[in-house]
């Protein structure tokens, strides 16, 4: 007993000394802070917390980060950033030398970082505040590959590092985001503002981001008011509970944010009877959207629009393009214009259990129109294996398209469905080959200027209504959870979540 | 023990050493695509750059190179990067073995030294009482699982009753003597299920040996010249049975290294048994392989140790 | 084959025989009767009830996270256990007593060769390994009994090698090798008889263990995703926080049933070792 109260002892005395540290709950280890590296979703937030990249995105729409403006230059296929005045961890200013080798370091060290070894080609000094970014194409989705994804980091540290995938960065990472490093530990990485950063926060001294293995202690250290927020979606049963007896959680509030994720039905284009419209919109009209949400999501997500894009993307969604309801009668007429010939057909679908219910849903919608589906479930590593060799007809998959609207061109795109060595060479695992849809979605591609942009994603949206590349289902709520019992001020915006800007200025301590 | 022996067993170990780097090589190749693939896994990546990483992973050479390359390396002490700690492996697992080793080898240790006391008893006292409890308890925790035993003590002791924490290994508050003291607390319960899992097999094991001994010859002649029976319990039977329980231990080693992997995971212990776990579950294919590899080669070695011991206990083997 | 009717009798008679057996022909009718003997079917996601509901009437051993009743998921899991139980077992013996055997018979090179990877595969420790390879292959149905026969094989060659080799210093099969008789004639007629019994033995145990182990790795989340099975309930029990969420039927059950059939194949094991090998028996004792 007198053990446990010395244990207790200790817990309060830091308690009371790290009062205004906020503590957050983050689910899996930190292992390595290499911005270059991040595997785990606790190593993604700390990186973005501590590293600044040049632009960033908020409610669907590129903006300044270290950057302030930026130009693109069609005729160079390059663009030209002038940055803002930052300042590193270490107190030394981000210049355009420390850019410019962020950028070219990745070149030479050939870090895996997906597309930008592809199309970039370097970066250039142009004066003490300026640098130039050349690829050898541009496009829109240049923004995203490199001015939106590659960290800025120290020149003074970096250049010595000649191994970056040995390098795991967790002696003293040094970056220019809102909070610096303190120290970390198994069980926690404790941050703290960075004065120097507009946006970091004048009432509080730092975060502690508590590593939890699972969410349910996470959800229970937030009942007892050990942490102040939970760094991921709560599960749709846990936040109805809460929701439903708000005397039994008093400090605990739910904020339901609108999903950027599209849960959708791929199906193989390059197989019958997938590649003919009517079946796919037979598969469209036999679905029970209504119940899908309530079983499988407890209520907790919308129905996706036929325009495939989610709310979350706010500037390009389009409003006026409907959702589908169930229609057996109409789905069963589809199938009759179809060429189905009643042969039975696998639905590819991950292991984790919402997918599978989903699917043992959707088999039995389908059966309801006479199409038979067998279900072949696979772990994660089995499924993209799956999808990269086209061996399925239809699939429950999901695109992110909350944040990077533009990622539909990758996933839709003819260009990106052709085999190779057996092999599909891109992310369009369907295989989806629209002459009509190929034509619009280059029409993203290209514009650069906001309007452009919205003109083009309307012309998409419609357009995915009439020819069904893929049957859009549902867009889960993102459900966060957090505390008022040691902090208020907490701004929940529907588009970006309760971890905002405006809620890092905002948030006090109690008392 | 003779140096022949000695040179033979050494070699042995090294032949099992290099068959199982082999298997693991073979395993690791007969993956669906190449490593630099499954690093690299972006499908817009362009050919050219492809190329160029297989050339830097030494992929791009024949296989047989590249499987005397993976040898040289690991008798070298180097398995490779891990993805998501992006530091060499072999660091990352040797941080872990400590750990695994502390949560068994200290309940191994005591139920040795139960089931000796135990063993010795009931081996005495054939098919008393306490000797067919014992005999039935061993038999009855063999078909239990251990997790499952587990997961039954934490509901109880640390869920209901709240006298041991849920998981974890040490208080991260804890400061100076505390840390022990800390670890101490986080390591009973864990350590209760492996002692309570090992004493009635070891135990059995022990007592059946003592039941050959007490009809062995020298065990008659001690009789005969008139040893108290408390005398002969502790000089001969004690002696003669420490040789098999070390040859018992043996067959155990594999398993109780192995066997980790499920009460790491219940007591979220961050030993090897968990790193595997880990690095199955983030597809971090050259951690993982480090430490299986690692894990075969610690029980090889303890393997090699505790003949090693059998033998300097055990007059019987050394004559052979 | 001629001892049959006095075997079973034997059986029955022993205490354990009959435990084990009694427990087994539970275990063997829900499996068999899944369907008739279960409220709810496990497989069919439009049978869920409350998450979480404590054992009732219409629960008898309560729901688990996802609204899934236990008791019909404990009667279903019974068909995944015994058939990975019966099927290893039937991998291992097959694999184990043909191993044996020839090591036995020809001796020499083969024989060494064979009890090399006998001590190679013994001496691995076996879990590490088969989550390794299960990461690379995936966890199916029989990628699960693939790795359970590949760790279990071992020790029964080396059982069956020793009774070969005794068995063949004994006169009838010296007598028929002076005969002239084929090597694989010797195998087939005296030898691989000969080891019959600690066979079927070992094949209980070999049961047993593979039960357990499969339990272990459904536990660890490396099961076939499409199939109900006891370790595999615990494991969700475990991701979902059964114990802190205060769902204790969750836990107690399936390991319950995990227990009682190794429980129920082991004591069969032993009674039979008992009547088949005596002296075995009482050494093993």
């Amino acid at each position: 007993m007198r053990k446990r109260l010395a244990v207790f002892a200790v817990v309060l005395l830091a308690a009371f000394s790290f009062a205004s540290y906020l503590n957050v709950a983050v689910l899996g280890d930190v292992r390595s802070l290499n911005p270059f590296l991040v595997k785990s979703s606790a190593e993604r937030i700390v990186v973005g917390y501590l590293y600044e990249t040049l632009l960033t995105e908020s409610l669907g729409q590129v903006v300044g980060a270290v950057a302030e403006s930026w130009q693109v230059d069609l005729s160079t296929n390059s663009m030209i950033l002038k940055l803002r005045d930052r300042k590193f961890h270490d107190g030394t200013d981000v210049t355009a030398d420390d850019v410019v080798f962020s950028f070219n370091y990745i070149l030479e060290k050939k870090l895996p970082l997906g597309p930008i070894l592809a199309y970039f080609t370097g970066a250039q000094k142009v004066d003490e505040k300026t640098v130039k970014l050349s690829f050898r194409t541009m496009n829109v989705s240049m923004l995203s590959f490199a001015p939106m994804a590659i960290p800025i980091i120290p020149k003074s540290i970096w250049e010595k590092i000649d191994k970056p995938l040995e390098f795991p960065n967790i002696e003293k990472p040094v970056g220019s985001g809102m909070l610096s490093f303190e120290k970390l530990t198994p069980q926690s990485v404790v941050l703290k503002f960075f004065k120097d950063h507009p946006n970091a926060s004048q009432n509080l001294q730092g975060m502690v981001l508590n590593i939890v293995q699972d969410e349910t202690m996470g959800f229970l250290g937030l009942v007892k008011g050990d942490y102040d927020y939970l760094f991921w979606n709560l599960d749709p049963e846990l936040a109805k509970q809460v929701m439903e007896n708000p005397n039994k959680y008093p400090n605990v509030k739910i904020a339901l944010i609108d999903g950027g994720l599209v849960n959708v039905i791929l199906f193989n284009h390059r197989k019958q009877p997938m590649d003919d419209v009517n079946f796919r919109k037979a598969v469209l009209y036999a679905i029970n959207y209504k119940e899908l949400i309530e079983k499988v999501y407890s209520g907790l997500a919308e129905p996706a629009s036929l325009g495939l894009m989610p709310k979350r993307a706010k500037n390009i969604y389009d409003e006026s393009v409907q959702k589908v309801e169930q229609n057996i009668s109409m789905a069963k007429d589809f199938i009759k214009k179809s060429g189905y010939d009643g042969k039975k057909l696998t639905l590819l679908v991950s292991s984790d259990r919402k997918s599978m219910d989903t699917a043992e849903y959707i088999k039995l919608y389908l059966k309801n129109i006479g199409v038979e589906v067998e279900l072949d479930v696979q772990g994660p590593e089995g499924l993209t294996t799956k999808l990269k060799k086209a061996d399925f007809d239809l699939v429950i998959y999901s695109y992110n398209l909350g944040s990077h609207p533009e990622m539909v061109f990758y996933h839709l795109h003819s260009s990106r469905g052709t085999m190779k060595d057996g092999q599909v060479t891109g992310f369009n695992y369907g295989g989806v080959s629209i002459k009509e849809l190929d034509t619009a979605l280059e029409g993203i591609w290209m514009a650069f200027s906001e309007q452009d942009r919205i003109m083009a994603f309307k012309n998409l949206q419609k357009l995915f209504g009439e020819v069904v590349p893929v049957v859009p289902l549902v867009v889960p709520v993102d459900i966060e959870a957090y505390s008022v019992k040691n902090f208020t001020g907490w701004f929940v915006s529907s588009a970006e979540g309760v971890m905002n800007t405006e809620t890092m200025k905002s948030l006090k301590p109690v008392r | 023990m003779s140096a022949s022996y000695l040179l033979k067993r050494i070699f042995q170990m090294f032949l099992t050493i290099v068959i199982a780097v082999t298997v693991s090589f073979i395993l690791i190749r007969a993956l669906p695509g190449d490593p630099a693939e499954r690093f690299y896994g972006d499908p817009r990546i362009p050919e050219e750059v492809k190329q160029q990483i297989k050339a830097a992973f030494g992929l791009d050479k024949p296989v047989f190179i590249q499987y005397l390359s993976f040898l040289k390396q690991f008798f070298k002490g180097d398995l490779g990067v891990s993805y998501t700690y992006n530091r060499r492996v072999v660091g990352v697992v040797l941080e872990r073995l400590p750990w695994t080793l502390l949560l068994t080898a200290v309940p191994t240790l005591l139920s040795m030294v139960a089931s000796l006391k135990i063993g010795v008893y009931i081996g005495c006292k054939r098919n008393s009482f306490a000797d067919r409890v014992v005999r039935y308890l061993a038999f009855a925790l063999h078909s239990v699982p251990t997790f499952w035993f587990a997961l039954l003590l934490v509901m109880l002791f640390s869920f209901k009753l709240g006298w041991f924490p849920l998981q974890g290994m040490i208080d991260p508050n804890a400061q100076g003597y505390r840390t022990i003291l800390s670890l101490l607390y986080h390591a009973f319960l864990p350590w209760v299920v492996l002692f309570v899992i090992n004493v009635p097999g070891f135990a059995i094991y022990v007592r059946n040996m003592v039941i050959s001994i007490l009809g062995e010859e020298f065990i008659v002649t001690a009789k005969a010249k008139g040893l108290a029976e408390a005398e002969i319990r502790r000089k001969h039977i004690l002696r003669n049975a420490l040789g098999p329980l070390f040859s018992m231990l043996t067959l155990r080693i594999a398993g109780m290294l192995g066997g980790a992997v499920l009460i790491e995971t219940i007591f979220s212990w961050k030993g090897m048994g968990l790193l595997v776990l880990e690095a199955s579950r983030n597809s971090d294919y050259p951690l993982l392989q480090a430490t299986v590899l690692i894990t075969i080669i610690s029980v090889i070695l303890a393997n090699f140790f505790a003949d090693l011991l059998q033998v300097a206990f055990d007059p019987r083997v050394r004559f052979e | 084959m001629r001892r049959r009717p006095s075997f079973f009798k034997e059986l029955f008679k022993s205490f354990e025989g009959s435990v084990g057996f009694s427990i087994l022909c539970v275990f063997i009718f829900c499996a068999v009767f899944a369907p008739v003997i279960a409220p709810y079917d496990p497989y069919d996601i439009t049978q869920r009830g409350r998450r979480l509901q404590s054992p009732c009437s219409a629960h008898l051993m309560g729901t688990d996270w996802y609204g899934m009743d236990i008791f019909s998921q404990i009667v279903y899991g019974a068909r995944t256990s015994l058939t990975i139980g019966a099927l290893t077992a039937l991998g291992v013996s097959t694999i184990g007593g043909f191993l044996g055997v020839v090591a036995g018979a020809y001796g020499k090179g083969v024989d060494v060769l064979i009890m090399r990877a006998v001590d190679f595969v013994m001496v691995l420790p076996g879990l590490p390994l088969m989550i390794m390879i299960l990461t690379y292959l995936g966890s199916s149905f029989w990628t699960l009994i693939f790795v359970l026969v590949a760790f279990g094989w071992a020790g029964i060659s080396r059982v069956v090698r020793a009774i070969v080799l005794s068995e063949k210093r004994r006169g009838y099969v010296e007598a028929a090798i002076c005969a002239g008789a084929s090597k694989w004639y010797i195998i087939k007629k005296h030898l691989l008889p000969a080891s019959y019994p600690i066979l079927v033995v070992n094949a209980a145990f070999s049961a047993a263990g593979a039960m357990l182990a499969e339990a272990g790795l459904s536990f660890l989340g490396f099961s076939d995703p499409r199939i109900v099975s006891w370790g595999k309930m615990l494991s969700l029990a475990r991701t979902c926080n059964a114990l802190v969420l205060g769902g204790w039927w969750w836990i107690v059950y399936p390991g319950l049933a995990i227990f009682l059939a190794s429980f129920s194949i082991m004591s069969l094991g032993v009674a039979s070792e008992k009547i088949l090998n005596p002296k075995i028996a009482g050494r093993r004792e």
